[in-house]
């Protein structure tokens, strides 16, 4: 077992790393899955101390948090009045691309990319990045922006006020839900067994399959419009709030929720160089089953 | 991070790939990815014709398995690699520095995701925009873009498909990019001016030919998502987009005629 208390900016080289567990009360965290060895980066620490702890390939990062949480007469606010200054850490790790990951962060940013492994993000007030990443994604957001660039899995995601975004996204199983904030997913999901879940209170969503998908689809909109570019669709109610329908066999399945904002699915036009690379529409075509 | 592939240096690395066993192309993409953590992840249309061109050169052959295309290193191939293999320990090393420092390159991390991110968003909500005018039911807006009289919907407020093909919004008319609902679009009547009665008229006429205004509406609307579609993934010249400006225009003119009757 190997035990650091950081109180100023180190490079620490981890031996062996399974698992991963970091939580930060504020500060910027950063996750990289490598081919490298495992290191940690600490280029700024505030007030509080951080420990890290290594044991059996288990590696944590916490800042040290008093054991006597503030009670009546520290309460919880005086934490968070310019806690966000004065214990801001900014930690950087890089991992092998098959660590599992569970980050928390109380106020800050989180940023991950290239991790193939189960990954959990819980995250109050910031914005969190994700590129690259494939495995089980979860990522929870109180009060800030969800961006996802290149992932692939099984995701889900969800914030209360902040917008979700998702480009070029391989999903097979995507959920994502907001409270207040646009949704916005641009998917190049696998054609014929995706399962894809949206839904928003008072935000507004924006879809966009492959056109040679194989979709159950059903999308309304309470308050708003729903518009489709696929032309098989038909549009239900009288002012256009629903869509039901399917876009080829109907093999997989997607549905989006709106309380107050529209909703519009798109197509996307299917990469002709990558189309001679895909099995035939017999085949399991996956991402899956090509790597 | 792009700058480290110059000079056929993702052909060497490519090689190095293919040394470690066969691969097919996407799982060199996935691999190219991985090393450069996410930031660096070429196209298809990258690999391809790069795989294509060393095939042609004897460095690389493929076989057919499943209905994919698997590439493998040919003894000339090889030979090329332990030529060049100073270069490929430059390129290693190269590539260990750019990834050397974890805070840069959370930084460079964060904003390759956020301009990427910004590009197809504002992409999504340009298409979104023209699905949901294309598609409005017509004698919502019958009027305003179909009349003969209202040149206004061709010259005076660019529709949405007359965005430059880099994609960079032109100010539209507000009323069209913002709500659809039908109170700002009928309070919007007033931009067809003097032709207000005309476009009433056109609106009794519209509801009874409803399907085929429907018809008619899909295929403007495919006519004006593809030829965006194509007018930005092609190579065409300057010359070529007028071109086909001018098969629009003249299109137009027909449909003018046709449609005033």
């Amino acid at each position: 077992m190997a035990y650091w208390a950081i109180t100023e900016p180190r490079r620490l080289d981890i031996d062996r790393v399974d698992r991963l567990d970091v939580s930060l009360l504020a500060g910027r965290l950063s996750l990289v899955g490598t081919d490298g060895p495992a290191r940690v980066e600490v280029s700024a620490v505030g007030e509080l101390k951080l420990n890290v702890r290594s044991e059996d390939g288990q590696l944590s990062v916490h800042h040290d948090v008093p054991r006597a949480w503030p009670g009546i007469f520290k309460p919880l606010w005086w934490w968070w009045i310019g806690g966000r200054r004065r214990f801001s850490a900014d930690v950087s790790i890089a991992v092998p691309f098959q660590t599992p990951a569970t980050l928390k962060v109380g106020s800050g940013s989180v940023i991950v990319s290239t991790v193939h492994a189960d990954l959990s993000v819980d995250c109050a007030s910031g914005r969190t990045t994700l590129l690259g990443v494939d495995g089980r994604i979860k990522a929870s957001v109180v009060s800030g922006s969800i961006e996802a660039l290149g992932c692939a899995g099984d995701i889900t995601l969800d914030t209360v006020s902040g917008e979700i975004t998702l480009a070029d996204t391989a999903a097979r199983r995507l959920t994502a839900k907001t409270i207040s904030g646009a949704l916005t997913a641009d998917l190049d999901n696998p054609p014929h067994d995706s399962e894809i879940n949206l839904e928003t209170i008072s935000g507004e969503i924006i879809i966009r399959v492959r056109e040679d998908s194989d979709l159950t689809v059903r999308l309304s909109a309470v308050h708003g419009r729903v518009t489709s570019a696929f032309p098989d669709l038909a549009v239900e109610g009288e002012r256009g709030t629903s869509v039901r329908g399917r876009i080829g066999a109907g093999t997989g399945r997607l549905s989006a929720n709106a309380m107050g904002g529209n909703i519009a699915l798109l197509h996307r036009p299917v990469d002709e160089d990558f189309a001679h690379d895909e099995p035939g529409p017999v085949g399991t075509g996956s991402v899956e089953a090509s790597t | 991070m792009t700058a480290v592939f110059s000079h056929g240096r993702l052909r060497l690395y490519l090689l190095k790939l293919l040394a470690e066993g066969p691969k097919h192309g996407y799982e060199l993409i996935r691999l190219l990815e991985n090393r450069f953590l996410g930031l660096y992840a070429p196209s298809a249309g990258t690999i391809y014709p790069r795989l294509q061109r060393m095939e042609s050169e004897g460095l690389v052959t493929h076989t057919q398995a499943g209905g994919r295309k698997v590439y493998e290193l040919t003894g000339d191939g090889r030979a090329e690699l332990t030529q060049r293999a100073g270069e490929l320990a430059d390129l290693e090393a190269e590539i260990h520095a750019s990834v050397a420092d974890l805070t840069t390159l959370a930084s460079e991390i964060e904003q390759h995701v956020s301009g990427s991110v910004r590009d197809i968003k504002q992409e999504l909500r340009d298409a979104a925009r023209q699905v949901r005018s294309a598609g409005r039911a017509p004698w919502q807006q019958a009027h305003r873009r179909w009349t003969p009289g209202a040149p206004a919907g061709g010259a005076g407020t660019p529709g949405p498909w007359t965005q430059g093909a880099d994609g960079s919004p032109v100010d539209t008319n507000p009323v069209d990019t913002n709500s659809v609902d039908t109170n700002s679009v009928d309070g919007n009547q007033g931009h067809g001016g003097p032709d207000g009665d005309r476009g009433t008229r056109t609106t009794g006429d519209s509801r009874a030919n409803a399907p085929a205004f429907g018809d008619l509406e899909r295929a403007v609307g495919q006519l004006a998502s593809e030829v965006r579609r194509m007018a930005r993934q092609g190579s065409a010249g300057e010359a070529q987009l007028r071109a086909a400006t001018a098969v629009v225009s003249s299109a137009l003119t027909e449909l003018r005629r046709l449609l005033r009757e």
